[in-house]
């Protein structure tokens, strides 16, 4: 219940305003230059023609996009780039979900120990991390290096604690009498599963996807090391910007990249609507 | 108790040793007394001595750490007070602010990396520290505020009101009654600021590009030759370092949850 | 509130003073591992002023860095198309050879025959009007005798690199690989500057043929660690620059460097001061002190690479330092260098990107 609001005078009402907006300029300030701006410099450059850019005048024209659109190897090397990243994303939820599944269900001490444990790797830098996996794949099957094989294996290993972390946090709350209520009501193991948990743990599941398939799609770390210098979408974004100095070029298709990958997470957010909606 | 079926264990133990074969392959060849990273010869500490003795190694740590410190202190900063500002503005504004707060999280770092890159190249700002300094604030905030936020919400107004009504002066308020409150949140923040900044690559690779910083992870990147067990070396100090905080970690969970359950 | 004021104002000066440059420094731009870094810190007793020294990959990435004018390198090391493409955009300040000690007289006659001075035509480029001599070499291939002999890489010229089993590494570079496609299609037929779109198409399937026997990998520096060792060279056959050969078969007795008879680049690399140059008396010094006898030779005996004063190789050949047949460059009937084009720079880039995006 709330108590009576005595009311404050007008005059400290409004030196409190303009005090949290103060608070708010600096953050307000990032939003604005460091985060939209940049943005719509991006989107502006990859709209003009290399020649304008030169002579800082303003054309717009789609020539950036035709140009990455229409190269058929291009556009093969992006498709390539998001169907490594869905195989990797896909291992590493099916990898993911039990390991989060199983550490959920452990007692106290042993899910801390656990989840500490697997989500530790996450904090070592991640060169580090694919480093030692190309030397532990020199080590054990050089030829491998190279391969899509390689690619995966790299992707899944960098990017497996992001899926294991949401899905596990979503677990760990589902209330324990839940599985014992299902059982109750005559569901065995794999029912309660399929049936109670699972649905519960979508979210979790979104997220999860959503952590491992976006690094994954525009990595430039993988395939130069696990790919042999291979290059994946990400690799041709760095050369466009920085062999090329193309900044519109470079833009478009970063911008194109981020655009498929937006529309992925628009039908993701559906889905998760939807799940949570029909679970009411 | 083992709620655990032998499935379940052996699948837990399998993934567990995958993740960790090459965490430990790393760590063993930093003892490696030759230069091989794939056959191992003998036991030394050479690698550990001649990692303190390179410059540019060194210089690499040192960017790294300093750029981590400035952005995760600016970045808390900046990211808590505007979090505070946030309740006090209108819905729209508000709306339209957490949207654009968002788009470095949902976006690929690339894209993040790239805009940045535009937009130093677009006003002529010379690359470097200064930077990558800005670039870590600039990725750094939206997390911020996205962790310090909720706490916000949750505050209990009826406090700030008391404590004006009692005459406190904003400043006043704010440091005894509204950060105390979110404290947690504030350095969960930091600390999820201070591990996105020091392992940071692409972001910063192209906010520095073409100038001599570099951070570990450029280092590594653009690491053409004498690829040595230094960088071992390197990685066990830093597997050494998250190791005692997870340790620490655990213990402390451990503690809370002994004090729950009394 | 006050520690974190005090935190705040500790860090910001920390990285200010981490950011502000020495008084008196400038700032080199060159290619990376390419010169002898004790030779900068000698400069640095002598003259007093530090050296930054900045590295760059290509001189594809290079070009964009110093158009962009916020950053102001002192000096850099381009290539010899490269700084005509950078003379020709305005952006590079004439050499005052009157302040050079090195005299145009000692260049090697290889130089003055490829980059004539004779300034006949003042519309056509000279190098030398623009620059200072500071390596020259050509490409070619490494190879590890043991895995190739030269008896199959004299039989097959540069196509040993696509016909053979074997490990082989490609030069990441665009316009040396597209040089290497074009040479092994159609040897002295094709003016490299000047390539058909029907030559230029066919170099490309050279470059990404994926029925190629060979197996391929894209690396640069890499190839330092990878030849290094005898018995275990990661490759069979490496494109490779001439210096980085000379230097690694000092270092491995199984290697041998060959240079197919179908032609080659002969390329120039040379001190450059940029208009926007803030310590250009520094540079002069800088140019001085690393073209002076005693320094070039240094520095030649360490990275490998042909210096461009007659004396210097003839010191380097006498002394038996590096033997003559790798390191003294003769110029024969199908090698040629590079020139400027933007069309052309264009469709190599593109070319390139297409290559790379199929391995």
């Amino acid at each position: 219940m709330k108590p009576f609001v005595i009311s404050k005078p007008k005059i400290k009402t409004k030196r409190k305003w303009t005090f949290e907006g103060f608070l708010g300029v600096p953050y307000q300030a990032v939003i604005g230059f460091l985060i939209v701006i940049p943005i719509v410099l991006m989107l502006i450059y990859s709209f003009q023609s290399r020649a304008s850019s030169q002579t800082f005048t303003l054309i717009f024209t789609l020539d950036n996009y035709l140009r990455f659109i229409n190269e058929p190897i291009f556009v093969s090397l992006m498709a390539e780039s998001i169907g490594l990243a869905f195989v990797a994303t896909l291992i590493s939820l099916l990898i993911g979900y039990p390991l989060a599944y199983i550490i959920a269900r452990s007692n106290t001490k042993t899910k801390t120990l656990l989840i500490l444990l697997i989500t530790a790797p996450m904090w070592i830098n991640m060169l580090l991390r694919t480093k030692a996996l190309e030397q532990v794949i020199l080590m054990t099957a050089p030829e491998l290096i190279g391969t899509n094989v390689a690619i995966i294996i790299g992707m899944t290993y960098v990017y497996l604690p992001f899926m294991v972390l949401p899905i596990y946090t979503v677990l760990s709350k589902i209330d324990m009498s839940l599985y014992e209520s299902a059982s109750d009501l005559g569901a065995n193991k794999l029912q309660t599963l399929i049936k109670v948990i699972i649905p519960l743990s979508i979210s979790g599941v979104l997220s999860g996807i959503m952590m491992v398939f976006l690094p994954s799609a525009t990595t430039l770390v993988v395939p130069k090391y696990l790919g042999a210098g291979r290059f994946l979408i990400g690799n041709l974004i760095e050369n466009a910007m920085i062999a090329q100095g193309d900044f519109g070029y470079g833009s478009s298709i970063a911008l194109l990249m981020a655009g498929l990958i937006l529309i992925f997470l628009y039908l993701i957010k559906k889905v998760d609507k939807y799940t949570e909606g029909g679970d009411e | 108790m083992s709620k655990h079926t032998f499935t379940s264990k052996t699948f837990l133990s399998i993934v567990l040793l995958l993740i960790y074969i090459p965490i430990i392959s790393l760590v063993v060849f930093s003892f490696n007394d030759s230069k091989s990273l794939i056959q191992f010869t003998g036991f030394s500490l050479e690698w550990y001595v001649k990692l303190f003795e390179s410059g540019t190694i060194m210089d690499a740590v040192f960017t790294t750490i300093l750029v981590a410190i400035i952005s995760t202190i600016a970045s808390t900063l900046i990211g808590t007070l505007g979090a505070i500002s946030l309740t006090k503005n209108k819905k729209w504004l508000r709306e339209w602010i957490l949207n654009f707060n968002n788009i470095p999280i949902v976006n690929p770092e690339i894209v993040t990396a790239i805009s940045f890159f535009v937009l130093f190249g677009a006003f002529q700002i010379e690359r470097g520290l200064m930077t990558m300094i800005i670039a870590h604030i600039a990725f750094s905030v939206p997390y911020v505020v996205i962790t310090v936020y909720p706490k916000v919400r949750q505050m209990d107004a009826d406090l700030i009101s008391a404590s004006s009504d009692l005459g406190a002066t904003p400043l006043q308020t704010l440091w005894h009654v509204i950060l105390p409150q979110i404290r947690i949140g504030i350095i969960a923040g930091a600390a999820i600021a201070f591990t996105m900044s020091f392992d940071d690559f692409v972001i910063s690779y192209f906010a520095s590009s073409g100038s001599a910083v570099k951070n570990i992870s450029i280092y590594l990147y653009t690491l053409k030759r004498g690829i040595e067990p230094t960088i071992n070396a390197l990685s066990a100090l830093i597997i050494l370092v998250i190791g005692m905080k997870i340790t620490f970690d655990y213990f402390k969970t451990q503690k809370n949850l002994m004090e729950e359950e009394e | 509130m006050k520690k974190i004021v005090l935190l705040i104002v500790l860090s910001l000066t920390l990285s200010v003073l981490a950011s502000c440059e020495a008084s008196d420094s400038i700032k080199l731009f060159m290619p990376t591992e390419y010169i002898d870094e004790s030779l900068l810190e000698a400069f640095e007793e002598e003259y007093g002023i530090q050296v930054e020294l900045i590295v760059f990959d290509s001189n594809e990435i290079a070009i964009p860095q110093i158009e962009d004018q916020s950053n102001a390198y002192d000096l850099v090391i381009p290539s010899d198309y490269a700084i005509e493409e950078l003379a020709v955009k305005g952006l590079l300040d004439t050499i005052d050879w009157d302040r050079i000690d090195m005299t145009k007289d000692l260049l090697d006659p290889a130089i003055t025959q490829l980059w004539p001075d004779c300034g006949c035509d003042p519309a056509d480029f000279n190098v030398l009007n623009y620059s200072v001599p500071y390596f020259f070499g050509n490409v070619g291939i490494l190879y590890d005798s043991t895995r190739v002999t030269l008896t199959q890489l004299e039989a097959l010229g540069w196509d040993a690199l696509n016909d053979i089993d074997e490990d082989v590494m490609f030069y990441d570079s665009t316009r040396d690989m597209i040089m290497v496609a074009l040479k092994a299609l159609y040897a002295g037929e094709v003016d490299i500057n000047n390539p058909t779109d029907a030559q230029l198409a066919a170099a490309e399937a050279w470059l990404a043929d994926t029925t190629r026997v060979s197996n391929i990998t894209y690396a640069s520096d890499e190839i330092f660690d990878a030849m290094l060792v005898s018995g275990s060279t990661q490759y069979a056959m490496a494109v490779s620059y001439s210096g980085d050969a000379v230097y690694l078969m000092s270092e491995n007795d199984d290697l041998g460097y060959y240079v197919p008879a179908s032609g080659s680049n002969v390329w120039l690399d040379a001190f450059v001061i940029p208009k926007n140059a803030e310590n250009k008396d520094a540079a002069y010094d800088f140019i001085n002190f690393m073209t002076s006898f005693d320094n070039m030779l240094l520095n030649t005996e360490y990275v490998g690479y042909t210096a461009p004063r007659t004396d210097v190789i003839s010191d380097v050949i006498t002394n038996e330092t590096y033997p003559e047949s790798s390191y003294r460059m003769t110029v024969r009937t199908n090698d040629s260098i590079f020139r400027y084009n933007t069309e052309l720079k264009v469709k190599m880039a593109e070319l390139w990107a297409r290559v790379r995006a199929q391995n």
